[in-house]
C-alpha cells in the first residue's frame, strides 16, 4: 500500500501545478486590486501606485506567478494585502477557529445521524421512519443561511443563551475562562450546522441497513439462531457503514475547508470567512493560498478515503 | 500636485453606496443649527438620569468584514479600525465643531506665518500607557513611519513635502527629517517644523501637512520596520495615550479597553468598554435585545427599523461626504501628471451638461429610497464646512422645461418621432456606467434614465448592466479615457476641504478629467500662501463653487448624514465633531441596558 501512497503523492504534485496556475491566472483576471479599496482620505494616488510597484503588481501575471511559486516552495505564500500579515500566518489563526468549530459540528452531526438512520432503518414505514425522512428532506431543501438567521434570532437574541458573533468573549482572561468561552461560543454554530448536516449520512446508512438486511449472509445468520440485535450489530450495521466509512476521508479534509456560510452569518472568523473578505478585497496572496489549500486538501481528502476503504473492506484492495 | 488631504474615498463610497442613505433633513434644515440638531436628529444625548461609577459600556461597530487590528496611524488604512480605535485616543490636538485647531488638548500647536514654522508642545503629563512619557521623539517618529518606504505605509502624501527635508527622507537621500528639530532635545516636549510655505489649511484639522499623533518610539524603534504592520506592539499590545487602553485585542472581533490609569485628562466614568464588530444583519434585534449600547454606522436602509425601538435615543451629525455625477471629458497624461479634456463627447458643452443636471429628479429619489435621510447636495462643499458653503449656489434641482432649453440652445433639436434628440445628425447618445450599490440601485440608475429620455437623452447603461466596485474603480482611475459618458461618484471627505486633489488639474482623482486655467487659479487661490485670513479663503471656497455650479464638470448628489442608535441607559453621548473628551465623559445609569 505505501508503493501506491507514494504514486498518489507524486501524482498531486502536477495537480497542484496545474491549479495554482489556473487560480493564479483567473485571480488575476478579476477586477480590481488589494489596493484600489486604500482609495480614500489621507491616501495619495501615487503612493498607492508605489505600493502596486513594490508589490510586483504591475509585472506580467506569469512573472508574478514565479515569484510567487518560488516563494510558496520555501513555505513563504506572501503577505496579505490588506490584512498586512504573513498569509501563513493569517491562515494559521483562522484555521484553528475554523477547526475546532468544524471538528464540534462533524461529531455533532454524526452523534445525531446515525442513530437517527438506525432508529428509521429498524422501523421502516413506521411514523417515526416518515418523521425523520421529512426532517432531512426539510433540512436538505431548506437554505441553510436562512435556518442560521432563525436560530441566532431565537437562541441568540430573543432566549439570550448564546453569544450571536465571534469566537471568544472580549473581557475573557485566563486559559480555563477563554477555554470555556470559546466552546460556548461554538456551540450555537456547531448545533445548527449539525442539526441541518445530517441528511447525506442519514440517508445513505438508513438505505445501506435497509439494503443489507435483504442480504442472503443475514438470512443465513438468522437461520443459524444468531440474535437480532447480533444480526444487526455484527452483520448489517456494519457493512451499511461502509460508505459512511468511504466519505469519512473527505469529510475529515473537509474541517479545515471552512463553512463559508456559518462562518459569514454567525460572525466566526474562520476560513471561510476569511476566503470571501479576501475575494472582495482582492487579496490575491490569500485568494491563491486558500484554493491551493483546499485542492490539496481534496486531493488529501480522496487518497485518504481510498485508504479507509482498504482498511475497513477486506474486499477492496488498492493496486 | 496631489496633496493627498482631501482625497476622495472610493473605498467608503462603496460602502456608503453600499448601505444606502444616511437620515439627514436638511430639506428642512441644511446645516447643524444652534440648537444641536441636524434636521430631526440630536447631535447628543445627554440623558438625565444620574450617572452610575464605573460599569462596562457595548459598543458595536456595523461591518460584515472583520476589521484589521492596527493602532499605528500611519499604518492603518481601515475605516472600521480607526473608528474602533477611538476610545484609546490618538488625536494630539483638541478640535471646535468646524476642526479648526484649538488648544487644550494632548498638545498645542502655534504657527509663525514669519518664520514658516510651527511649534508643537505636548503636555507635561502626557504619558503613554506603560507610564513612559510621550517625548518629542515619538511625534517625529510618526513621521519616519510614514514617510521611510521600508515600513510600507500607504500615507505618504506630497503634502508632508511641505515639511523641509521631509521629501529627501522619503528619497532615501537623507538619513533625518531636517525640518523636525527638538528645542528641548528628543526626550523633551517641543517640536518644530519648518515647512516650505505656510498653507491657509493649517489650521484645520486633518490638513494632511502634518501629523496628529505620536508614535511609541521606546516601544516600537527596535521592531524590524517591515514587520511593524504585523508585530503585537501595534496590532494587540499596543502602548496609547488616550482615556482607555486596549487590555485585549481579539484581532477581526473585538476590542475590550479598560481605563488607563496614565491618562492625563479627566478620569473615565466608564470601567471598561467592550468594542465589537456587528453584521449588518443583526443590528436591529442587536440593539432590541440590549446587546449593545451604541452602534456606530449602521446602514441607513434599516434606519426606519431602528426609530421604531423604544430603548434606544437616535442621534445624527452631518457628514463629511459628498456624491455627485461625473462625466468623461478626456484623459490624464501620466507623462505630463496632468488632465487633458480632451474627448470627442457632447458633454463638452456645459449646456448638455447642465441638462443633465436639470433633468435628474434627486430630491424624489432621496424621498422614495433613502428614508428621508439624504437630502440633494446644491454644491460640492458639504453644509458642515459653514464658513465655505456656498449657501446661495442653487445647484441642479429638477427642471424638464430649463434642460430642454438648455439642449434646445445648445442646438439639439427633437427627431421626427419627438423619441430623442440630434444634432448633426448624430443622435444625443450617452453611456451611463451606473454602481451597483444596493437593492435600489437599478431602480435609481433606470429612473435617472428615463429621466433624462424626457430631455431626449437616448442614455444606455454600461455594458447593458450595473458596475461592481472593483470593475468601476479599475475603470475610473485607469489614465485613459473609458467608454462611458456619465457616472456616479461619491467622497468621503477630510476635515480640511480643499478640493485641489479631487478636480486639480493634476489630481488622479479627477476621473472626469475636466480642467480650464480659469479652475486651476480659484483651486489653488484656495490653498495660496498669500490667503491671509479665513474671510479670503471662504470667498476662495464660494468664487470656486460658484465656477463649478456654471460649468457643471460635476453635478452634486446628494449630502447626507450619519446616524448612532444608543440605548437610554447612555449618559453623555455626543456625534458632535468638536468633542474631544467625549470617551470619558461616557457612562451608563443603569446595570444593564434598557430592552
Amino acid at each position: 500500500m505505501w508503493k501506491v501512497i507514494i504514486r498518489r503523492l507524486l501524482i498531486m504534485i502536477p495537480q497542484l501545478f496545474i491549479l495554482s496556475v489556473m487560480v493564479f491566472m483567473l485571480a488575476k483576471m478579476m477586477p480590481g486590486d488589494p489596493f484600489g479599496g486604500l482609495i480614500g482620505p489621507n491616501t495619495d494616488p501615487k503612493q498607492i501606485e508605489a505600493l502596486r510597484e513594490a508589490a510586483g503588481l504591475n509585472d506580467p501575471w506569469w512573472q508574478q506567478y514565479i515569484n510567487w511559486i518560488q516563494n510558496a516552495f520555501h513555505g513563504d505564500f506572501g503577505m496579505s494585502y490588506t490584512m498586512k500579515q504573513p498569509v501563513t500566518t493569517l491562515i494559521g489563526s483562522r484555521m484553528v477557529n475554523t477547526f475546532w468549530l468544524s471538528l464540534l459540528a462533524m461529531i455533532l452531526t454524526y452523534l445525531l445521524a446515525i442513530p437517527m438512520a438506525i432508529s428509521a432503518a429498524r422501523r421502516e414505514g413506521s411514523w417515526w421512519d416518515r418523521v425523520l425522512l421529512i426532517y432531512n428532506s426539510v433540512t436538505f431543501g431548506i437554505p441553510a443561511y436562512v435556518v442560521y438567521l432563525l436560530f441566532i434570532f431565537i437562541f441568540g437574541f430573543t432566549l439570550g443563551w448564546f453569544p450571536t458573533g465571534g469566537t471568544v468573549s472580549p473581557s475573557a482572561t485566563g486559559f480555563f475562562p477563554v477555554l470555556m468561552s470559546k466552546i460556548y461560543h461554538m456551540i450555537l454554530p456547531a448545533v445548527t450546522m449539525a442539526l441541518l448536516g445530517t441528511t447525506a449520512i442519514f440517508t445513505y446508512l438508513r438505505s445501506g441497513i435497509l439494503d443489507e438486511q435483504g442480504q442472503d449472509y443475514v438470512k443465513t445468520a438468522r437461520a443459524k439462531g444468531v440474535t437480532e440485535n447480533r444480526v444487526f450489530s455484527r452483520h448489517i450495521l456494519r457493512n451499511a457503514l461502509l460508505p459512511i466509512a468511504a466519505n469519512f476521508g473527505f469529510v475529515i479534509t473537509g474541517l479545515l475547508g471552512g463553512a463559508i456560510f456559518a462562518e459569514t452569518i454567525f460572525g466566526y472568523p474562520g476560513l471561510g470567512q476569511l476566503f470571501i473578505t479576501a475575494i472582495t478585497s482582492r487579496d490575491y496572496s490569500v485568494i491563491t493560498a486558500l484554493i491551493l489549500f483546499n485542492g490539496l486538501l481534496a486531493l488529501f481528502g480522496a487518497m485518504l478515503s481510498d485508504i479507509i476503504m482498504a482498511i475497513v473492506d477486506p474486499r477492496i484492495r488498492i493496486e | 500636485m496631489s496633496k493627498g488631504k482631501w482625497i476622495a474615498g472610493l473605498t467608503v463610497a462603496a460602502v456608503v453606496l453600499g448601505g444606502g442613505a444616511y437620515a439627514y433633513h436638511a430639506s428642512q434644515n441644511n446645516s447643524t443649527g444652534s440648537d444641536g440638531k441636524v434636521g430631526d436628529l440630536n447631535i447628543a444625548y445627554k440623558n438625565d438620569k444620574s450617572v452610575k461609577k464605573g460599569g462596562n459600556l457595548n459598543v458595536a461597530y456595523e461591518t460584515d468584514v472583520p476589521f484589521k487590528a492596527q493602532f499605528e496611524s500611519g499604518l492603518s488604512d481601515d475605516n472600521t479600525m480607526s473608528t474602533m480605535a477611538g476610545p484609546s485616543g490618538g488625536a494630539l490636538f483638541n478640535i471646535d465643531s468646524e476642526f479648526n485647531i484649538k488648544k487644550g488638548g494632548p498638545a498645542d500647536i502655534e504657527f509663525d506665518r514669519d518664520d514658516k514654522t510651527a511649534t508643537i508642545t505636548l503636555r507635561d503629563n502626557l504619558k503613554w500607557s506603560d507610564g513612559k512619557p510621550v517625548t518629542a521623539k515619538d511625534y517625529e517618529f510618526g513621521y519616519e513611519i510614514i514617510a521611510n518606504p521600508e515600513y510600507g505605509s500607504s500615507r505618504w502624501s506630497d503634502s508632508l513635502a511641505n515639511i523641509e527635508g521631509m521629501e529627501e527622507y522619503h528619497k532615501g537621500k537623507a538619513k533625518d527629517i531636517s525640518g523636525i528639530t527638538f528645542p528641548d532635545g528628543e526626550d523633551g516636549k517641543k517640536i518644530v517644523l519648518k515647512f516650505k510655505e505656510n498653507k491657509p489649511g493649517f489650521k484645520h484639522s486633518g490638513n494632511g501637512y502634518f501629523l496628529e499623533s505620536a508614535s511609541p518610539y521606546h516601544y516600537l524603534k527596535d521592531v524590524e520596520p517591515k514587520k511593524l504592520a504585523s508585530d503585537p506592539k501595534t496590532t494587540t499590545k499596543p502602548l496609547v495615550y488616550g482615556a482607555f487602553k486596549p487590555e485585549k485585542v481579539v484581532s477581526g472581533e473585538s476590542i475590550y479597553y479598560t481605563r488607563n490609569e496614565h491618562y492625563w485628562g479627566k478620569k473615565p466614568n466608564l470601567d471598561s468598554i467592550t468594542y465589537t464588530t456587528v453584521d449588518p444583519s443583526k443590528t436591529v434585534a442587536s440593539l432590541k435585545s440590549g446587546k449593545y449600547d451604541i452602534v456606530n454606522q449602521p446602514a441607513a436602509s434599516i434606519y426606519p427599523q431602528v426609530k421604531k425601538l423604544d430603548n434606544v435615543e437616535i442621534t445624527g451629525q452631518q457628514q463629511l461626504y459628498i456624491s455627485l455625477l461625473n462625466f468623461n471629458l478626456g484623459h490624464y497624461d501620466t507623462k505630463k501628471s496632468e488632465n487633458v479634456q480632451d474627448r470627442d463627447t457632447p458633454l463638452q458643452d456645459k449646456r448638455v451638461r447642465q441638462a443633465i443636471g436639470y433633468a435628474r429628479n434627486v430630491d424624489a429619489v432621496n424621498d422614495k429610497f433613502n428614508n428621508g435621510l439624504q437630502t440633494r447636495a446644491n454644491t460640492l462643499i458639504p453644509p458642515v464646512f459653514s464658513d465655505y458653503t456656498a449657501k446661495d449656489v442653487k445647484g441642479y434641482p429638477e427642471d424638464i422645461d430649463k434642460a430642454n432649453k438648455l439642449l434646445d440652445d445648445a442646438g439639439w433639436k427633437w427627431d421626427k418621432d419627438h423619441e430623442f434628440r440630434e444634432k448633426d445628425g448624430k443622435r444625443l447618445e450617452l453611456t451611463y456606467m451606473a454602481r451597483q450599490s444596493d437593492g435600489n440601485s437599478e431602480a435609481i440608475a433606470k429612473n435617472y434614465m428615463q429621466q433624462w429620455k424626457k430631455i431626449g437623452a437616448d442614455v444606455k447603461l454600461y455594458k447593458g448592466r450595473l458596475t461592481d466596485f472593483n470593475t468601476y474603480v479599475q475603470i475610473t482611475s485607469a489614465p485613459e479615457s473609458g467608454d462611458w459618458d456619465i457616472t456616479d461618484a461619491a467622497w468621503s471627505l477630510s476635515s480640511d476641504p480643499s478640493q485641489v486633489d479631487l478636480f486639480g488639474k493634476g489630481a488622479q482623482y479627477n476621473s472626469g478629467h475636466f480642467t480650464s486655467p480659469e479652475l486651476t487659479k480659484k483651486l489653488n487661490k484656495i490653498d495660496s500662501p498669500d490667503i491671509k485670513n479665513d474671510k479670503e479663503r471662504a470667498e476662495a471656497f464660494k468664487d470656486y463653487q460658484e465656477y463649478m455650479n456654471d460649468e457643471a464638470y460635476v453635478i452634486p448628489t446628494s449630502f447626507r448624514t450619519d446616524y448612532t442608535p444608543v440605548n437610554k441607559r447612555v449618559a453623555n453621548w455626543t456625534m458632535d465633531y468638536g468633542e474631544s473628551e467625549g470617551w470619558s465623559k461616557l457612562g451608563v445609569t443603569a446595570d444593564k441596558a434598557e430592552k
